[in-house]
């Protein structure tokens, strides 16, 4: 029933794009059948070429995410540890979290070049301050009768922080990873779409040079499909991280603002 | 033997525009083994003076000494305070941390079974109702091997037989294991039916002191309680320049 409800609007669109097709209500050059692209994505992804960029662009996102957590999640420990640091980094980051990473792509592409590099560093701007701040705040925001509770029957400094501190701001942690993926994958389509030579950002751009709206829908599609599927697959993966919450906690599809 | 000596215990609390006297002056020797119950008005300063002992809280003035110096203390809070993201059983392993896994599943069990938790080991506290979390965190305090138990409240949230039958416990707990356990209570039969001394607390004071000299298990309903009760109840009444400690 929740399937059948979900489906209900895109079955409208479709159904609308269709007789808009096949009336000839647009230019079936520019507007190409539903049933054209479908044609299309079964070729693209027959022939390896969908899942060739889709790979790409996947793993620019794993590898650039998996960095950035290496970096936001150890600096956002010590400064949700160590809260006199604050003051010294508090300005510089809430100025650099306005600026949006499609904006820093000319002068990545000047540093870089257009290879490896400035793609992963597009996700890592993208990815930072999501995780970054998302991680401080679940540390700053522990409950401090929950940390009273360790004074009292003796944890040292450190179980405090493993025992207490780090679990009660996981749901915390896996809000800003849930939100530092979205954020880096829409990121990295942009960059894909200014310089790249693989990715499926890279499939739109060309297609739109070689005046193919078929492809460049296919690849619009696959976005938000891989989109919705890393999002789900990680609100599952949180669901078994983090048991005590239930899913509403965790399920907040409409209340994570996008960005770029 | 003395377990705690407090002297002159003083605690000021700033707010804008004036100062409060949470403790205004108390002095006390509890003896190891012993069981002590305090009762006082609302605001009177008992979760003050259990949060100075547990070193939550430092004090404006006076001293806390214990004996032997590096004792144990557990505290059972006004509030259950459990971790949300561990289980009943898991709650109670957190404070055996240095105990080896089979020892640390049996007292927990025993604990959980006693406090008529028993079926709900694989629960989160969220899945609890208020009695039932207030109930882990009793036994949390207990399976803490401690010296000292302070407990504020800790039935505050039980219905009156699961209260009773607690008492009852915790009257055998103990005098099995002879710790030394301080309780406040809002209840004035509760602090008659556990405690061997109970202490009256009024702005910050220790302002009366009743000795119970019965042996337990204690009855609430016998004469010898009516007196000690209407005694009580005089004592927490009484305008604070006519009482003595
Ligand atoms: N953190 C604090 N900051 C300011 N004032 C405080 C603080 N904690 C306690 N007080 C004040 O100290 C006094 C004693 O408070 P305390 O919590 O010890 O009372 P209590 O006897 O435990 O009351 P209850 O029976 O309602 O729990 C109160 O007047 C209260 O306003
Ligand atoms: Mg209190």
């Amino acid at each position: 029933m929740k399937i059948l409800k979900a489906l209900l609007i895109p079955a409208v669109v479709l159904a609308w794009w269709q007789a808009a097709a096949a009336f000839g209500l647009a230019n079936s050059y520019l507007v190409p059948s539903p049933a054209g692209v479908a044609a299309t994505a079964a070729a693209l992804w027959q022939k390896g070429i969908l899942a060739g960029h889709m790979a790409t662009s996947l793993g620019r996102v794993f590898a650039g995410f998996g960095l950035t957590f290496l970096a936001a999640f150890p600096l956002a420990v010590l400064l949700g540890m160590n809260r006199r640091l604050i003051p010294y980094f508090d300005a510089t980051l809430h100025f650099l979290r306005h600026i949006p990473p499609i904006a820093c792509i000319p002068l990545l592409i000047l540093w870089l070049g257009i290879g490896e590099a400035s793609k992963l560093a597009i996700i890592i701007l993208a990815a930072f301050f999501p995780l970054f701040l998302n991680t401080l705040a679940g540390i700053a925001q522990c409950d401090a009768r929950l940390i009273e509770v360790g004074q009292v029957f003796g944890f040292t400094p450190r179980q405090r922080f493993l025992r207490i501190i780090l679990p009660a701001s996981l749901p915390s942690v896996v809000l800003g990873m849930r939100l530092g993926l979205g954020y880096s994958w829409r990121a990295l389509i942009g960059a894909e779409l200014i310089a790249a030579s693989a990715g499926i950002g890279y499939m739109i751009i060309e297609a739109e040079q070689l005046s193919r709206p078929d492809v460049v829908i296919v690849g619009i599609l696959a976005i938000g499909l891989f989109g919705y599927i890393i999002d789900y697959a990680f609100l599952k993966l949180a669901a078994r991280i983090l048991p005590w919450t239930g899913e509403n906690e965790t399920d907040d599809s409409f209340s994570s603002k996008g960005a770029l | 033997m003395t377990a705690l000596a407090l002297k002159g215990l003083y605690k000021e609390y700033r707010l804008p525009g004036r100062q409060v006297a949470a403790l205004a002056g108390v002095d006390l020797a509890v003896a190891a083994g012993s069981l002590v119950t305090i009762v006082g008005r609302s605001g009177c300063g008992k979760t003050t003076l259990l949060r100075i002992i547990g070193g939550l809280e430092k004090q404006s003035a006076g001293e806390v000494a214990f004996d032997p110096p590096g004792a144990r203390i557990a505290m059972v809070f006004q509030e259950p305070r459990l971790m949300p993201w561990l289980t009943v059983e898991q709650n109670l392993a957190l404070v055996m941390r240095d105990q080896p896994p089979d020892e640390i599943k049996r007292t927990v069990g025993r604990y959980l079974d006693m406090l008529g938790l028993g079926g709900f080991k694989a629960a989160y506290p969220s899945q609890l109702s208020g009695g039932m979390a207030q109930r882990a965190a009793l036994g949390r305090a207990l399976c803490y091997n401690a010296d000292i138990i302070l407990m504020d409240e800790p039935l505050g949230a039980l219905d009156a037989f699961t209260r009773r039958n607690l008492q009852e416990e915790l009257v055998a707990i103990f005098l099995k294991h002879n710790k030394t356990i301080l309780f406040v209570t809002h209840d004035i039969d509760e602090a008659l039916i556990l405690g061997q001394r109970v202490l009256v607390m009024a702005d910050g004071r220790i302002t009366a002191e009743v000795a119970v000299p019965f042996p337990y298990p204690r009855d609430a309903a016998g004469e010898p309680f009516y007196k000690l009760r209407a005694g009580l109840l005089a004592s927490l009444t009484s305008p604070p320049a006519q009482r003595g400690v």
